[in-house]
């Protein structure tokens, strides 16, 4: 479960709507015309009735200001905080991780983005920390760049794994071609729609070297997903 | 006035004396001695003169402020100078009250439009991730339209900024790519839709200056080269080498280039060139990027063969000046 503290009601709309279809069930508080002692009152209630995992915080919020309720969250719950911000400057971003936020993203945000960050630190949350991801019995290991699956591992290149490690992070969903290419330009992998399906016939060839046969499956007109291999 | 007087006077003198019975040889004593006095006044006086508009002007020389010479003044010695000086000091407050007026009206200014930069942010957010969440047929169009919204918002942003970048900036040593990727972020539709390959030769070499900037000044220059691209086969380079002294980011691009008369010009405020498209242009984006690189302490150059195409290189000195550890 996330929360979403955003005052505009558009963007906390379709903020919630994005991540709910892709996995992350939200709740969002919906008036900010309070103090902020109301505010933090009601999000420390929200704390405590629902189990949170992580929580994407706006700083401009109409009458309060997110940096403080990041601190007062801070002092009874160590969730993970991500910021959301119109400001750019060097010196908010500190302000914001001094504060105890974990990941500053900056407005206009990029959805696939934002959703990679998200799973990442969720990932990372309720993983005992390693270097590995798994799904459907297949661990990508990110650092030494292998996949392993049955006892056999094998090596990938930077740009596979970087391919990879989104559609682990989004495993059961689907992932749209254009938001894959969007995390991975974010990543230094710079790819148009021809050489990303280049690299994706190749992906496969390899893993099918691994035994795994439908891994990587293909969904017409939508994207593709990684999936329990059936055999 | 006095000169005239005091002739009068002596004239007027040798008459009487003369008048009265004394001889011409009695009376010219006098005047020698009279004249001898006023002599020695005027001398000394024009001396003290002098050296004071010597002081006064060596004062005016020193001073970075001009207006500021009121204040270094030494005390009136006689009406006249009280006078001047009352006079300086009326007219230089009142300048001052104007400027600092002035002042106050354009910080205010700053602040609001960085404000409603900030503002208008949430509202492009709001509409992209609107278009984003509902797939349908002119959603690229649109977005396409917003990102460039959002390109001319940035530029108002930084303009406001530009004035005073040393109170903004963020110092530290980075890899010279990472400044990179948010660049080619928010082009990325645009490249893909014109299909212009992008060759992105990575190298590990660091800089030191503000992240941000550096994004801001590649931003303007990507979106210039992705402008001016040519139809068929159209690319842009992206390299970096380190020389002995500083590592060099070179943009290239095989568009349409800039004619040779143009080219001294291009980084000039308000500068659009002739046979460019210029509805889109503001002539603001060269002439940023080369301000922004000044107050950096970086080099940008620009190279082109017309109708070929363009290369921009912007050099990072090393140095330890810039080093946020390694300054003295």
């Amino acid at each position: 479960m996330l929360l979403i503290i955003e005052d505009n009601p558009n963007i906390r709309q379709e903020l919630s709507d994005y991540l709910e279809a892709n996995g992350h069930p939200s709740v969002c508080p919906d008036h900010f015309s309070c103090s902020q002692e109301e505010l933090t009152a009601e999000i420390r209630a929200l704390l405590e009735a629902a189990p949170v995992d992580l929580i994407l915080l706006d700083i401009g919020l109409e009458a309060c200001d997110g940096l403080k309720l990041c601190r007062e969250i801070r002092s009874v719950s160590s969730v993970p905080v991500i910021f959301l911000t119109g400001r750019v400057s060097e010196e908010d971003e500190l302000t914001g991780i001094l504060m105890g936020g974990d990941d500053f993203i900056r407005k206009p945000c990029s959805l696939p983005v934002l959703l990679a960050r998200i799973n990442r630190i969720l990932v990372r949350k309720n993983q005992a920390p390693s270097e590995s991801i798994h799904a459907f019995g297949v661990s990508l290991n990110v650092l030494m760049g292998q996949i392993s699956y049955q006892e056999k591992t094998m090596e990938l290149s930077k740009n596979e794994v970087k391919i990879l490690y989104y559609l682990f992070l989004n495993k059961g969903h689907v992932v749209t071609k254009d938001s894959l290419i969007e995390y991975l330009w974010e990543n230094k992998f710079y790819v148009d729609e021809n050489i990303l399906n280049v690299n994706l016939s190749r992906l496969r060839r390899r893993l099918r070297e691994l035994g795994l046969e439908n891994f990587i499956k293909t969904i017409p007109k939508k994207g593709v997903m990684v999936q329990e291999d059936k055999q | 006035m006095i000169a005239f007087l005091n002739l009068f006077c002596m004239i007027a003198l040798s008459i009487y004396l003369v008048l009265m019975g004394n001889s011409f040889f009695a009376v010219l004593p006098i005047l020698i001695v009279w004249i001898v006095i006023l002599a020695a006044v005027w001398g000394g006086r024009y001396y003290r003169f002098r050296k004071r508009t010597i002081q006064i002007s060596q004062k005016l020389d020193q001073l970075d402020q001009k207006y500021l010479i009121y204040e270094t003044l030494e005390r009136p010695q006689n009406a006249e100078e009280k006078l001047c000086r009352d006079i300086l000091h009326t007219a230089s407050k009142s300048m001052l009250e104007h400027v600092n007026c002035l002042k106050n009206t354009q910080r205010q200014y700053k602040e609001y439009i960085e404000e409603w930069i900030h503002e208008i942010k949430t509202p492009i957010t709001a509409i992209n991730l609107i278009l984003r969440n509902h797939p349908g047929g002119e959603n690229k169009r649109i977005q396409k339209e917003l990102s460039h919204i959002d390109y001319l918002v940035e530029q108002a942003l930084y303009y406001a900024r530009s004035e005073n970048v040393e109170k903004d900036y963020f110092v530290k040593e980075f890899p010279l790519f990472d400044a990179l990727t948010p660049a080619l972020m928010s082009n990325r539709t645009w490249l893909l839709e014109e299909k212009i390959s992008l060759k992105v030769e990575e190298t590990a070499d660091t800089v030191c200056t503000d992240e941000k900037w550096l994004t801001y000044i590649v931003n303007q220059i990507l979106s210039n080269s992705i402008k001016y691209h040519r139809s068929e086969g159209a690319w842009i380079k992206i390299s970096a080498r380190r020389e002995k002294n500083g590592v060099f980011l070179v943009i290239e691009d095989n568009g349409r280039g800039i004619a040779p008369e143009d080219l001294p010009r291009i980084f000039d405020k308000g500068f659009t060139g002739g046979i460019r498209d210029n509805r889109k242009s503001t002539g603001m984006g060269l002439y940023l990027c080369r301000k922004l690189c000044m107050k950096l302490g970086l080099d940008i150059q620009a190279e082109s063969v017309f109708h070929e195409g363009t290369k921009m290189t912007i050099g990072f000195p090393t140095g330890t000046y810039n080093h946020p550890d390694r300054r003295d």
